[in-house]
């Protein structure tokens, strides 16, 4: 079991941050890049991931123990399919514009692997207040990277904000950026942006200290 | 124990040289390009020099911007390649396009072509390509803007200096090159004409003559393997002849496809680029000749009119260095998990009762959801109706029987959706006209609309695409391009509708396309034509119920 003791402002930070999902370790990129091409898409989508990952996390980890080892995949499976099934008809109702822009991408939250892997190697394994923290700091961080390339794309893709014109009338629009291959541009430089401030951190904290000592 | 280090001098191959530097090919290569610069100035006028100005300024930027810290950094700028890369660049640009756009790509070349793979030598793509898919793909309508030469070498284009991220101003006559020329129109372009370069096109691709002498000229002074260029013209002038004698009239003739478009531009300065090429003269056949035979096989190349670009780009690809992916670690970091051997009976019981709360709960998910989900469709639907058909107050679905419109009642087994139509009336009851919706292929996937139809008037009142999913920024523009939609706010539905390019409408039963988007515009009226042969009679000999004179 866990060595260090239960940190539970540890375990919701840690996604938003120091092991974003899909900055840092990469998962979940197939709607990360598929919906993002406008701020709105890509908050709903956050949204919808959210209430799906901070559901089944919180069952997974009050059910661990009755869920056999050797099925445990297929019924996370069926846990995540239900809220995901929820969300899908949730949005038919409330949001029918956002529906329709999402389309299939909100049943294909089923198989996104962040979903999973935080079922399999956090919530059935810790008890539900770590798994709450958890899927919510994750959740978080998946919105967050969400939003950011969707802002990116919907700027230069069209030219406004949250479809609040920004750059006037005569912004030539960069039909790339709300095409997929603009997901794969805008995803790769916020990581490379990532990485790049990861990596200024420790060495600007170095220098810091040889100055002061 | 200690060791004494021993003073070795470690070096790796080449040990033998033949006397070609990096600097030396990219200086020769440079001197070629100036050439065609030259030309292209005279051609063109002073907007070639700030083309090719704003594209190398801008790699020499990104280049010293992104080259890393440490004493390499200016020294690596010396090398001429960046520069290189600018000139190339610029060269595949048409001469009015945006100095800013010119500058992004530029920087895209750079930074994604080049340092992202670890700088000059690793780079898979020709860096210069690079930038100009870049540029191809965020302003496809921008870049396949050609213009006619300009009156005098002072007379720049105004949309040049289109402010950053703003569009130029539509000041250039746009001029439809000879591949396009021939692609859209059927028209062939004089072959003298395409060899002397007095046609329009990007900047560096017109000259034949030039270009040619100057693939001798590299090809003596040893700058390439001569096998690059000659493969690829050679499988171009192949492959085109037996197109071209199979079918003349739609093929055009090996003369003409080497002659036109960038093919001799990318023959001489972008098949060759030292560091995407092959080593052995077996490989550069095969890799000179492949691309040509791709670009003819593969329907995404053959799209577009101006194949060359993107097959290059494609043909430039080396094997990667394989490097393990990064793992992190932390993410994984969790506690051991038993495996249990629970007996069969208990998975099989777990499993179902997860499925069957699972079902319970969503039966009753959907049963609290559906209402709203339907009065959102029904709300949609009239929304569509009254917006496409003016003046409707209410409407009622109806349905073919015995060969009228008949109402459809509620007690019908609900038809297919592109069986009914819905019949609109005003404020006094009288028939307004009708709603169709009607479905169909795009270019992408079906196309889903609504028009609306007015029997007195004989022609389509509205239309509203209500599903697709065309290109976004390109085809999705028949979803809210006004001047196209305007074309069905009256439109004679005889003799028959008709799609025609943009701005050529003349007749009341044409419809305008939208450019770039010309494929989507026409599958929008096929689409309704087709629905108008099923429904039209049936909607014109049906008499005004009331009211009507």
């Amino acid at each position: 079991m866990s060595v260090d003791p239960p940190n539970h402002v540890e375990e919701l930070m840690k996604g938003f941050w120091r092991e974003n999902p899909v900055f840092i370790a990469a998962l979940g990129l197939c709607p990360a890049m598929a919906v993002t091409n406008s701020f709105m898409n890509g908050l709903v989508m956050g949204l919808a991931s959210t209430f799906v990952l901070v559901g089944s996390s919180c069952l997974v980890s009050a059910l661990r123990r009755f869920i056999p080892k050797a099925v445990r995949i297929t019924i996370f499976i069926i846990i995540i399919a239900t809220f995901v099934t929820m969300v899908d008809f949730a949005l038919a109702a409330l949001l029918p514009e956002a529906h329709r822009q999402l389309g299939a991408f909100i049943s294909l939250i089923v198989v996104n692997c962040l979903i999973l892997g935080r079922q399999e190697a956090f919530a059935s394994r810790q008890p539900l207040s770590l798994a709450l923290a958890d899927a919510l700091g994750m959740s978080a961080g998946f919105t967050l990277a969400l939003v950011s390339i969707g802002s990116v794309r919907e700027i230069l893709g069209t030219g406004s904000l949250a479809g609040v014109d920004i750059l006037g009338p005569n912004f030539e629009p960069w039909a790339i950026m709300v095409l997929p291959p603009g997901g794969f541009f805008c995803l790769g430089l916020l990581i490379a942006g990532f990485a790049w401030f990861e990596q200024r951190k420790p060495a600007e904290a170095e220098t810091d200290a040889g100055e002061r000592s | 124990m200690t060791f004494a280090e021993p003073q070795l001098t470690l070096a790796s191959a080449p040990f033998l040289h033949s006397g070609m530097s990096t600097n030396r090919v990219m200086y020769e290569v440079l001197f070629g390009a100036a050439v065609v610069v030259a030309f292209a100035s005279w051609l063109f006028g002073a907007s070639v020099l700030l083309l090719v100005g704003a594209c190398v300024l801008a790699a020499l930027a990104t280049e010293i911007a992104l080259g890393g810290r440490g004493p390499g950094r200016f020294a690596r700028v010396g090398d001429g390649s960046a520069i290189l890369t600018g000139v190339l660049l610029a060269l595949t640009l048409p001469p009015a396009m945006p100095l800013w756009m010119a500058a992004l790509g530029g920087a895209v070349s750079i930074a994604l072509g080049k340092v992202i793979w670890g700088g000059l030598g690793f780079n898979r793509f020709n860096p210069a390509l690079v930038g100009r898919a870049f540029l191809q793909a965020a302003f496809p309508t921008v870049i396949t803007t050609w213009s006619d030469p300009p009156a005098s070498f002072w007379d720049t284009h105004s949309s040049n200096f289109a402010a950053p991220l703003m569009r130029g101003s539509v000041d250039a006559m746009s001029a439809a090159t000879p591949l396009g020329l021939q692609k859209f129109e059927k028209v062939g372009t004089d072959t003298w004409l395409l060899f002397s370069g007095e046609c329009t096109g990007s900047l560096g691709e017109t000259s034949g003559v030039l270009l040619i002498a100057l693939g001798l000229w590299f090809a003596i002074r040893r700058v390439f393997d001569w096998r690059l260029p000659v493969a690829t013209l050679a499988a171009t002038v192949g492959l085109s002849a037996c197109f071209h004698f199979v079918a003349p009239a739609s093929f055009p003739s090996p003369l003409f496809m080497l002659g036109s478009g960038g093919l001799l531009f990318a023959a001489v300065f972008m098949v060759t680029d030292p560091v995407t090429t092959p080593l052995t003269a077996k490989g550069a056949w095969w890799f000179g000749g492949g691309g040509r035979v791709d670009r003819r096989a593969d329907p995404s190349v053959r799209r577009t009119p101006r194949g060359s670009d993107v097959c290059d780009l494609v043909d430039e690809r080396r094997d990667p260095a394989d490097r393990s992916p990064h793992a992190t670690d932390a993410l994984w970091r969790c506690a051991p998990m038993t495996v249990d051997r629970a007996s069969s009976l208990r998975l099989v019981v777990s499993a179902s009762l997860a499925g069957l709360i699972s079902g319970l709960l969503l039966s009753g998910v959907y049963l609290w959801t559906l209402p709203a989900i339907q009065r959102n469709q029904a709300e949609a639907l009239e929304r569509a109706i009254f917006a496409v058909v003016p003046g409707a107050i209410r409407f009622r679905a109806e349905v073919e029987r015995d060969g009228t419109l008949r109402a459809m009642a509620s007690s019908d087994t609900p038809p297919e959706p592109d069986q009914v139509i819905y019949r609109v009336e005003g404020s006094d009851g009288s028939l307004v006209g009708y709603a169709v919706p009607a479905k169909g292929p795009g270019f992408m996937d079906d196309i889903t609309l609504l028009y609306g139809f007015d029997s007195a008037k004989r022609a389509v009142v509205g239309m509203q695409v209500l599903e697709s999913r065309e290109t976004p920024g390109l085809g999705d523009k028949i979803t809210r391009d006004e001047r196209f939609l305007a074309n069905f706010s009256e439109l004679a539905v005889d003799p028959a509708i008709e799609a025609v390019k943009a701005g050529k409408k003349t007749a009341a039963h044409q419809v305008d396309c939208i450019t770039g988007a010309t494929i989507s515009s026409k599958a929008v009226v096929s689409i309704i034509h087709r629905s108008l042969t099923r429904w039209r009679e049936l909607m014109a000999t049906r008499k005004p119920s009331q009211g009507a004179p």
